[in-house]
C-alpha cells in the first residue's frame, strides 16, 4: 500500500514524513520523574487535493496527535512536512501566516471553538484579520460563506448560542473556509451531532470539496461516517499507521488484524431488514 | 418477543401515559408527552432517538431522579407497584436494589476518592446491611463477573487507576451487585471505543442472561439498539413515533420520522450512499 501512496506523493498537497511526537509524563508518584511516551511514531502521510484521507483510530491512537501536528498546531519532534513543496516543519513568520491561510481546522465541538460573545460576523471574518488579509468586502464574503454552508444569511448578526449544533457547526465550517484554504482539517467535525444532523454535514462537506476541491483531512472514531465520506484510509493503532490505502481496500480487503478487528467491532444494522426496508419503501425491486 | 401492548403479568416495569413538563418564565414545556410501554423479565427494549427526543428524561422518571421542578403524570410501574409519586424513602429503597441505573460517563459517576471496591460494597451494604467485609467479599466476586482480571487486587484500587472501559465495567458490577430485577443503562457505551463498546455489550448480554434482569436500553445510535434490544421504541420530540419489534421496526418502519432517521445513518456496509435529509419539519435544522 506504501507504493500507491509514493506514486502519487510528487503532486501532494501536503506531505509528512515519519513525524514522531514526544510528551513528557509523569511517572506517577510525585517524585518519580519523568519518562518519555512516544504519541505518534513515524507517521508518514500524503494529502492531496480534491480527496478526503481519514484518519481513524480508537483513542489514544495518535491520530489528534497527528492532525496537530499537520494543522502547526503542535511541534514535532522529529520528521518533516512540506506543503506544495516547501518545507513548514519549521515554519515561522512569512511562510507561517501563508500555512495558516491554506490550511484551516474545524473542530468536534462548535460551542467551545466558537466565542460566544461574537456575532458570526465577526466570527467568520476573524481569520482574515489574522492571516492579514485586506481588500476583501467582509460583508459580501460573510453573506456568501453563510449561503455557502446552507445558513441564512440575514443572521450574520447573531450570536452562537442562538443556533442549533448543526447550525453551530456550518458556522465553523464557514470560518475555515473564509481565507480559501486548500486544506481543511475536520478533527471529529461531525461526532458530536444527532445522526439527521450529522448527515447533513457531512453532504455538505461532500458538496463543498466538490465545487472547490479542498482536500479534506478527516480524523474520525466512527468507521461508518469514514466509510461515507473519505477516499483513503490510514489506520492508526498505538502511534504508528497500521494500515493504509484506498477506503475500498482498507474496508472490503482488511490486511491487518488489528484493522480486522476494529471494523468487526462496529455495530451494524442486520443487512436482510435493510433490503427489506428498501422493499417495502419502493426503491428496489 | 411479547406484544408490546401486552401489559401482562409478567411484566416487569409498565409505563402508562408517562408525561413530564417543566415549567419555565417561558410557559410549561412538555418533555415527554404521554408515552406509554412494558419491560418484561429477560427483555432488552430499546429507546432510541436523537437529543431533545426525551428518552434520557423517561428514564430518570423511573428511576425517580428528575430535578424538583419536574411534574410528572401517568404511571409508572414496577412488579404491579406504583412507584410514580412514591416518596423519596421508598424510592431509595428501590434504586440500586429493585432497580439500577448505569450512565453515560462512568467518571463522573465514581467518586474519585474512593476506591471502587468500597464503592460497589457502600452500594451492596446500603441495601442488604451485613458487615463491611462481608460487602468487599461481594464486590471482589462482582468485579469478577463483569470481567475484571485480579479482582481482589483491584478492589483497593481507584477509579483513575481505570481505562473508561474497565469503569464502565465497574458501574455494571455496582448496577448489578443486588441483582436489581430492572437495568437502565442510559447510553452506556457510547463514550467508549467500538472494540471496547463491543465486549461491553456481550458482557451485558450475558450478565442479563445468568440473571434474567429487565433491561431498558437508551441510545442514540439505531445500529446499537438493532443488536441488543427485542423491541424498539423510537423517540421524537418527546413522542414514541413507533414501536415494535426490533426486526419490524427496522425493516418495515411506518413513521416518516423513522425512516427518515434510517436513511441518515453513515453505513459501514455501504460505500458511499446520498445521506438524506430528515425533513418535514422534524429537526430544526437550516
Amino acid at each position: 500500500m506504501s507504493s500507491v501512496t509514493e506514486a502519487v506523493s510528487s503532486q501532494a498537497l501536503l506531505e509528512a514524513r515519519n513525524l514522531v511526537r514526544e510528551f513528557q509524563v509523569s511517572k506517577g508518584g510525585a517524585f518519580a520523574g519523568t519518562e518519555t511516551f512516544r504519541a505518534v511514531d513515524q507517521v508518514s502521510l500524503a494529502l492531496h487535493a480534491g480527496r478526503t484521507t481519514a484518519l481513524v483510530g480508537e483513542s489514544g491512537s495518535g491520530k489528534s496527535t497527528t492532525a496537530r501536528m499537520i494543522a502547526k498546531l503542535l511541534d514535532v519532534t522529529s520528521g518533516t512536512m512540506h506543503f506544495e513543496g516547501e518545507d513548514v516543519t519549521r515554519a515561522s513568520d512569512a511562510t507561517l501566516r501563508r500555512f495558516r491561510a491554506n490550511v484551516q481546522v474545524v473542530f468536534q465541538d462548535p460551542f467551545s471553538s466558537l466565542n460566544p460573545k461574537h456575532t458570526v460576523d465577526r466570527i467568520i471574518a476573524a481569520p482574515l484579520d489574522y492571516q492579514g488579509i485586506r481588500g476583501v468586502d467582509r460583508r459580501v464574503l460573510v453573506k456568501t460563506l453563510l449561503e455557502r454552508v446552507g445558513l441564512n444569511p440575514d443572521h450574520s448578526s447573531r450570536y452562537p448560542s442562538q443556533f442549533s449544533g448543526g447550525q453551530a457547526q456550518r458556522i465553523g465550517i464557514a470560518r475555515a473556509l473564509a481565507v480559501e484554504p486548500k486544506l481543511v482539517i475536520c478533527d471529529e467535525a461531525v461526532s458530536a451531532l444527532d445522526v439527521s444532523v450529522q448527515a447533513q454535514v457531512i453532504n455538505l462537506l461532500r458538496d463543498l470539496q466538490q465545487e472547490s476541491g479542498y482536500s479534506y483531512l478527516f480524523i474520525a472514531h466512527d468507521l461508518a461516517v469514514v466509510r461515507q465520506i473519505a477516499d483513503d484510509v490510514a489506520v492508526m493503532s498505538s502511534g504508528k499507521i497500521v494500515e493504509q490505502g484506498t477506503t475500498a481496500q482498507v474496508f472490503d480487503n482488511p490486511t491487518e488484524e488489528y484493522t480486522q478487528a476494529l471494523l468487526s467491532a462496529v455495530p451494524v444494522i442486520n443487512p436482510e431488514w435493510e433490503v427489506r426496508r428498501q422493499q417495502t419503501m419502493g426503491r428496489i425491486a | 418477543m411479547k406484544n408490546l401492548d401486552a401489559a401482562g403479568s409478567n411484566s416487569l416495569l409498565e409505563v402508562a401515559d408517562l408525561e413530564v413538563s417543566f415549567a419555565s418564565s417561558a410557559g410549561i414545556a412538555t418533555v415527554v408527552q404521554g408515552i406509554s410501554f412494558t419491560v418484561a423479565r429477560n427483555e432488552t427494549v430499546g429507546i432510541v432517538g436523537e437529543s431533545g427526543s426525551g428518552k434520557s428524561m423517561t428514564s430518570l422518571a423511573i428511576m425517580g431522579l428528575l430535578p424538583p421542578k419536574a411534574k410528572t403524570t401517568g404511571s409508572i410501574k414496577l412488579h404491579g407497584e406504583e412507584i410514580l409519586g412514591a416518596s423519596e424513602r421508598h424510592m431509595r429503597k428501590l434504586r440500586g436494589n429493585r432497580m439500577a441505573m448505569v450512565f453515560q460517563d462512568p467518571l463522573s459517576s465514581l467518586n474519585p476518592y474512593y476506591t471502587v471496591g468500597m464503592q460497589i460494597a457502600e452500594a451492596y451494604k446500603a441495601h442488604r446491611g451485613g458487615s463491611m467485609r462481608a460487602a468487599k467479599l461481594v464486590a471482589v466476586d462482582a468485579m469478577g463477573r463483569v470481567g475484571i482480571s485480579d479482582p481482589q487486587r483491584r478492589v483497593d484500587s481507584y477509579p483513575h487507576q481505570f481505562s473508561g472501559g474497565m469503569r464502565q465495567r465497574i458501574m455494571i458490577a455496582m448496577a448489578m451487585c443486588c441483582e436489581p430485577d430492572l437495568l437502565i443503562a442510559d447510553e452506556p457505551t457510547t463514550a467508549l471505543d467500538v472494540t471496547v463498546q463491543a465486549q461491553i455489550l456481550e458482557l451485558m448480554s450475558q450478565l442479563q442472561n445468568e440473571s434474567g434482569t429487565g433491561m431498558l436500553f437508551i441510545t442514540h445510535d439505531l445500529a446499537v439498539v438493532s443488536q441488543v434490544s427485542q423491541r424498539v421504541l423510537v423517540m421524537n420530540k418527546g413522542k414514541v413515533v413507533e414501536s415494535g419489534t426490533t426486526e419490524d421496526v427496522f425493516s418495515t418502519p411506518q413513521d416518516p420520522y423513522t425512516q427518515a432517521l434510517l436513511d441518515a445513518i453513515p453505513r459501514i456496509d455501504d460505500p458511499i450512499r446520498a445521506l438524506k435529509k430528515v425533513e418535514m419539519g422534524m429537526v430544526s435544522e437550516a
